[in-house]
């Protein structure tokens, strides 16, 4: 009450509602840049293990969005699966 | 008439949390101005669009993306209009940010989808549980919405764009519920109740791996 008191001081009820929800609101969207996050995390690990250069693409991804994700996806190389080499034939 | 314009008001409350609503860029409709810009109408009715192709088109058997070329030629537009405008290159105009944004929308609504099927998730999100592939591997080659259901969604979409343009302007209420009621729910599933659903069902799997690894 208090804190409601002094702000409305400082602005209107109705700015100070819009306030009040739309910063709880905030922290939803938030969520969503994390998500965002984890996928510029996940696309430099991924390119690295398939031998591309992942920050490079991390910035594709940073600047262009999911555009850049799809990019990304349609662009990178098969993973190589590294095999023993076999025995050489007995002479 | 007090319930109705309440209610209106409410919808340019909510429509105001994720858009800058400038008039110009607004559609009028029903005699009101949308809740939102044309371009972000063009995404939330692409969206509700692309998750009714989803029921309808999606291979179930599948295993992979998208079909990621189509779905890159749908996204594209609306980034390189944005881009443009932003670096103030050219002005777009309403009609562009529409259909923009309904092929970005259309072509997001499967994208969204699946990724959410892949791990750490693996598709365990409550209400699209139903519409999600059962297993989703990103590197296999069979698309679980291939190419001509994206194309069908890419014609929809153009038809869609025609319709709304065709109600732009008008002074009938009705169509301005038509249009606003689907865009405040996209708004308050996409951006109010999915991130928290993803994190109830992120925070399960956790501890449930937690516990079978325990066990």
């Amino acid at each position: 009450m208090l804190l409601e008191s002094l702000l409305s001081l400082l602005i209107t009820q109705d700015e100070l509602t819009w306030w009040g929800i739309s910063s709880l609101f905030c922290l939803i969207p938030l969520l969503w840049f994390i998500v965002a996050i984890l996928l510029c995390i996940w696309v430099y690990r991924d390119a690295e293990s398939r031998g591309m250069n992942g920050v490079l693409w991390l910035i594709v991804v940073l600047i262009a969005g999911i555009i850049g994700l799809i990019i990304y996806l349609i662009v990178r190389k098969d993973k190589t699966t590294t095999r023993a080499e076999p025995p050489p034939p007995p002479q | 008439m007090q319930v109705i314009d309440e209610i209106v008001q409410t919808f340019n409350f909510i429509g105001r949390l994720v858009c800058h609503q400038r008039p110009e860029r607004t559609l009028w409709v029903g005699g009101r101005y949308l809740p939102v810009c044309a371009r972000d109408t063009g995404a939330f009715v692409g969206l509700l669009l692309g998750y009714v192709l989803l029921l309808a088109l999606r291979r179930r058997d599948a295993k992979g993306p998208p079909n990621l070329i189509v779905s890159l030629m749908m996204m594209l537009p609306l980034w390189i209009d944005s881009v443009g405008q932003f670096f103030g290159l050219w002005m777009s105009t309403n009609d562009l940010r529409l259909i923009t944004g309904l092929l970005f929308g259309t072509a997001l609504a499967p994208m969204l989808v699946y990724a959410l099927s892949l791990p750490p998730l693996n598709g365990k999100v409550p209400f699209l549980r139903r519409i999600q592939p059962k297993i989703a591997v990103l590197d296999d080659r069979a698309s679980w919405f291939g190419a001509k259901a994206l194309a069908a969604g890419t014609v929809l979409s153009i038809v869609l764009f025609f319709a709304i343009r065709m109600l732009e302007g008008s002074e009938f209420p009705l169509f301005y519920w038509l249009l606003s009621i689907p865009i405040v729910a996209g708004i308050i599933w996409h951006f109010f109740i999915l991130p928290p659903l993803l994190l109830i069902a992120a925070v399960r799997e956790y501890f449930r791996k937690k516990q079978s690894k325990k066990t």
